[in-house]
């Protein structure tokens, strides 16, 4: 037993310089610490990951939503430009007419296939009467329209060219041979012009401009129409028909003029 | 009944002014479909010849307005749609899509026959050669194929205005 003790004494007193209990406890201790800080520091930083996701996320959308509202805004700026140079063009268009004239806004057709009206946005308030000539401008020509048929108290109601009810005395621009222009019953949008002296058989040309003869009260001479593209001429007929192709496409119209007298 | 006839003269006044503006941008080579004579057919088929007419006139009367026809000339082909349209009311079965396309096509040939003969009686300048024109077929396939879609929109509402009632009863 003494030998025992003597041997353990030995041991604890030679091993002390190498071995000290408190520094192997804080060893083992110190590495658990460690391990839980670890944990604890990949737990802490993954939910705050997921947390700067998820603002990130919102963020993100915040600023798409942002990005959507600028796109619409660069839209409706993009279209107000637009609408400013259409309406330069119209001012524009307004003060180089050869007429005293008010710049109108199609807002409607006819509301059945029918009958081929067009609304304007003018009317007796604006001094909008009956039988006003209605032009309007398209690639820097000006080409004629129709009439106004119906006067309301901010619309009126224009009867188009095209419209095979419409009679407009007209003659060739060069060889000054008069007709009468009015559309076709299928409205395939060109325009016949009848009552042409056969005459002038040997002078009328493919393209030959179409004007207004100012023979009637309504319309002013000079008015462009639109471009001879064919010619049916019958032997056995005094008078010959042209197909007109007109200056103005109604389908694309946008902005008319109406001519109103000079002396108003 | 006063209710329906109210409800449907307004629609289908609101689609004749949807059809100056709005309806133009489906043209297909510039002619729009009938929208007003597809709501006429369904609410004539539906509820009969007297209020099929009235809401026929009410829609024609709108038309002839915003338009360069002599005034009466919508209201009357549009009355008389509704009539015929009414003859037809609990005595055929309206199927899906046949039946409401079927009815379309002949109504559409039958009120451009009425404007061509209105147009005569009347002495409406070049009328009778346009509504006869080659401009009929598109509205006619045109009307046929939207009939279906609208009839079904339009068994929408009925169930709406049943509820509607419910509720307010209860």
């Amino acid at each position: 037993m003494l030998v025992l003790i003597s041997v353990v004494l030995l041991g604890v007193s030679t091993a002390r310089e190498r071995f000290r209990p408190a520094e192997a406890g804080l060893t083992v201790v110190s590495s658990v610490q460690e391990l839980f800080f670890h944990i604890g520091d990949f737990v802490g930083s993954t939910i705050n990951s997921v947390r700067e996701l998820g603002e990130l996320q919102q963020q993100y959308e915040a600023v798409l939503e942002e990005l959507r509202r600028y796109e619409g805004v660069r839209t409706d700026v993009e279209e107000l430009r637009r609408e400013v140079e259409r309406l330069e063009q119209v001012l524009g268009f307004s003060e180089s007419l050869d007429y005293r004239n008010v710049p109108a806004r199609v807002v409607g057709k006819d509301p059945s296939n029918l009958f081929a009206a067009i609304t304007i946005d003018k009317g007796s308030a604006d001094g909008m009467q009956r039988n006003m000539p209605v032009v309007a401008v398209q690639g820097g020509s000006q080409g004629l329209i129709g009439r106004i048929e119906t006067v309301g108290r901010s619309t009126s109601i224009v009867i188009p060219l095209f419209d095979s009810a419409n009679y407009v005395a007209a003659r060739l621009q060069q060889s000054r041979y008069e007709g009468l222009v009015h559309g076709t019953p299928s409205r395939d949008g060109t325009l016949t012009m009848r009552y042409v002296s056969s005459q002038a058989r040997g002078s009328v040309r493919y393209g030959a401009t179409v004007v207004t003869s100012g023979m009637n009260s309504i319309y002013p001479a000079g008015i462009r129409i639109g471009t001879v593209t064919s010619v049916q001429a019958k032997p056995y007929e005094t008078s010959l028909q042209l197909t007109i192709d007109p200056i103005v496409d109604f389908s694309t119209l946008e902005y008319v003029f109406v001519i109103t007298p000079e002396n108003e | 009944m006063t209710s329906r006839v109210l409800l449907y003269s307004g629609i289908l006044a609101g689609i004749a002014v949807l059809q100056t503006n709005v309806l133009v941008a489906i043209e297909i080579a510039g002619v729009r479909p009938d929208i007003a004579l597809i709501v006429i057919a369904y609410y004539s088929v539906t509820n009969g010849s007297f209020e099929g007419e009235i809401g026929g006139f009410v829609s024609g009367l709108v038309e002839d307005l915003l338009s360069l026809a002599p005034p009466g000339f919508h209201a009357l082909l549009r009355t008389l749609m509704g009539f015929l349209y009414g003859v037809m009311h609990n005595r055929m079965l309206v199927d899906a899509v046949l039946v409401p396309a079927l009815l379309l096509s002949i109504g559409t040939v039958l009120k451009a026959l009425l404007a061509g003969l209105t147009a005569t009686l009347f002495a409406i300048d070049g009328l009778s050669s346009v509504a006869l024109s080659q401009r009929l077929l598109v509205e006619v396939g045109y009307n046929a194929v939207l009939a279906p879609i609208l009839f079904a929109l339009l068994r929408l509402i009925r169930p709406l205005r049943q509820s509607r009632r419910e509720s307010t009863t209860l």
